[in-house]
């Protein structure tokens, strides 16, 4: 599969689809109903943990497993980009607001004293684990599924027609990047210079739109194949993921006691 | 495309809960109405394409500021209609966060702000375009009216919560967050109203084409979620009863519990005012 990468900062599908489909590591074999109840009981855990070391080091477990499934870590560092930029852009200014003993000198501004405090650097470093940690974990689950299970599980997860929209969106979004990277190379070959925006803005701006007709055209040819094929509201899933296993039902189950038991003790103070 | 500019686990757990809530009793409102209309075939394959689209032209990075990226929410909602567009945005929400983009557990909080995108967009376009405006002017304005709503409902959200382990109050945050609101609108006028209106007029070989999407889009769009016009009725063609007491009930219901919730949480939350999340 040759992979043309549009940004380094955001995951390609087709890449973390071929992860999925290509390699066989330990997190492959694991069942992909554990995976989704694993995610759900880290967001649980990094919305009620309340120590940074607690956080600190579920973030680092959590990096020990994305390395086990054989997943690249320096791809994991680009991808990283986004979460952090969308953290700083709040905890930034956090760090600054937030009370507390400041570190080194204060900067006098009209405003008022503006420095950096142990509480903000400590607040920055826990919204970081919290959010890189989710994020670690979805996409070594995402690189650890296969097309065929993402698509049966959609198919079981979503509400009608929500599902549909979804199984559709999963089928063309490597069509609508093929396209879309079929335009940048177009534009590419014929001398264009994507490193500018406000210079290319006109192709830019031809390049999405263009996106965006294309969309449409093979929505049209869409409904004349699915009404060709009898249509009726169900797009018929071939596949089936089955149950858990036990000991994996298990890892699942003690995650959830595990979370909820420290967040009622250690957090909102439940006593016998 | 605004975004809740935040990574997992930064909201306190009642927020969480409120805000998926909310998600969830708008997409089920949503779905409701598109099960009692009917919806088409057409309608299926344009909302799957268009997320899809959505999705793809997300992977574009733009060199402004190092690098941003656009969903075109928008104009997906332009064209696929309220309804739709939030069934969509629920849908890219889902894809983004299962490659770290986006939060797992704010899928509820981005869906009501992406979809808020959408539904502003579409009525901002048919209102302009029934003022006879020129379809790309009434596009870009839409957009940018779509996107401005977005990113204070993002700035909203933010401040209702609060940020999980910080001390910083109510007052601060708003000043903190406002300068994030500030940034977003500043890209929307940018992005969506100054871009749409220098670059996308109708010289383009693909305008007209556009032009004929988007208008088809607003007719056959998958049905409006409040029609002005005709007395407010939630989505689709009138129907006997036209489902407002259903509408209205969930609305209450979710209103209720989460004022219950965040009363609850501010008042027996076990924390004293002072002491509240310092750590």
């Amino acid at each position: 599969m040759t992979v043309t990468t549009l940004s380094n900062h955001v995951p390609d599908p087709r890449l973390v689809t071929a992860f999925a489909e290509q390699r066989d590591g330990p997190l492959h074999r694991v069942n992909p109903w554990t995976k989704i109840g694993i995610v759900g009981a880290l967001v649980l855990a990094v919305t009620v943990f309340d120590r940074l070391a607690l956080l600190a080091g579920l973030y680092g477990a959590v990096l020990v497993v994305y390395g086990l499934a054989g997943l690249p870590y320096r791809r994991l560092a680009g991808w990283y980009t986004l979460p952090l930029l969308f953290i700083v852009s709040v905890a930034g200014p956090l760090t600054f607001l937030e009370p507390g003993t400041p570190i080194g000198g204060t900067l006098p501004t009209p405003l008022g004293e503006l420095s950096v405090t142990w509480a903000g650097i400590v607040l920055f470093a826990e919204l970081s684990c919290r959010s890189l940690t989710v994020v670690t974990f979805a996409l070594t689950a995402s690189m650890t599924t296969k097309y065929t299970d993402v698509a049966y599980m959609l198919g079981r997860l979503l509400p009608r027609p929500i599902d549909q929209i979804a199984l559709l969106t999963y089928r063309f979004t490597f069509v609508m990047l093929e396209t879309l990277e079929d335009l940048v190379k177009a534009a590419l070959s014929r001398g264009a210079n994507f490193s500018e925006f406000w210079s290319n803005k006109r192709l830019y701006a031809r390049i999405l739109g263009m996106t965006m007709l294309s969309a449409i055209e093979q929505s049209e040819r869409l409904v004349k194949s699915m009404e060709a094929r009898g249509y009726n509201g169900d797009i018929t899933l071939y596949g089936d993921v089955s149950r858990p296993p036990i000991h994996e039902l298990f890892v699942v189950i003690g995650s959830y006691v595990a979370v909820v038991g420290y967040a009622a003790v250690a957090v909102y103070g439940v006593r016998q | 495309m605004a975004h809740i500019h935040l990574g997992e686990g930064s909201f306190p757990l009642w927020a969480l809960v409120l805000w998926t809530l909310l998600g969830v009793g708008l997409i089920s409102a949503v779905v409701y109405r598109v099960r009692k209309g009917g919806i088409k075939t057409h309608q299926i394959a344009l909302a799957g394409i268009a997320a899809a689209a959505s999705f793809a032209i997300f992977q574009l990075n733009i060199p402004v500021w190092g690098g941003i990226h656009m969903n075109l929410t928008g104009l997906v909602g332009i064209l696929a209609g309220p309804l739709l567009g939030a069934l969509i945005a629920l849908v890219v929400n889902i894809f983004s966060a299962a490659l770290g983009h986006g939060a797992v557990g704010l899928l509820g909080a981005n869906t009501l702000v992406n979809a808020s995108e959408a539904i502003v967009a579409y009525y901002a376009f048919k209102t302009l375009i029934g003022m006879d405006w020129d379809v790309f002017p009434a596009s870009a304005s839409a957009a940018t009216l779509g996107l401005s709503a977005g990113a204070f409902l993002m700035g909203a959200i933010i401040v209702v919560s609060g940020v999980n382990g910080s001390a910083l109050p109510r007052g601060d945050l708003t000043i903190a967050v406002a300068g994030l609101v500030g940034l977003n609108l500043f890209a929307a006028f940018l992005a969506a109203g100054y871009w749409g209106f220098t670059v996308t007029g109708g010289a383009m070989p693909w305008a007209k084409r556009s032009a004929k999407a988007l208008q088809r889009g607003v007719q056959e769009g998958g049905g409006a979620l409040v029609e002005l016009g005709r007395g407010i009725v939630v989505a689709g063609p009138i129907r006997k009863g036209g489902l407002m007491v259903e509408f209205g009930a969930l609305v209450l219901v979710l209103g209720v519990l989460g004022i219950g919730l965040y009363v609850y949480v501010d008042r027996y939350g076990g924390f004293e005012d002072g002491e509240r999340p310092a750590r």
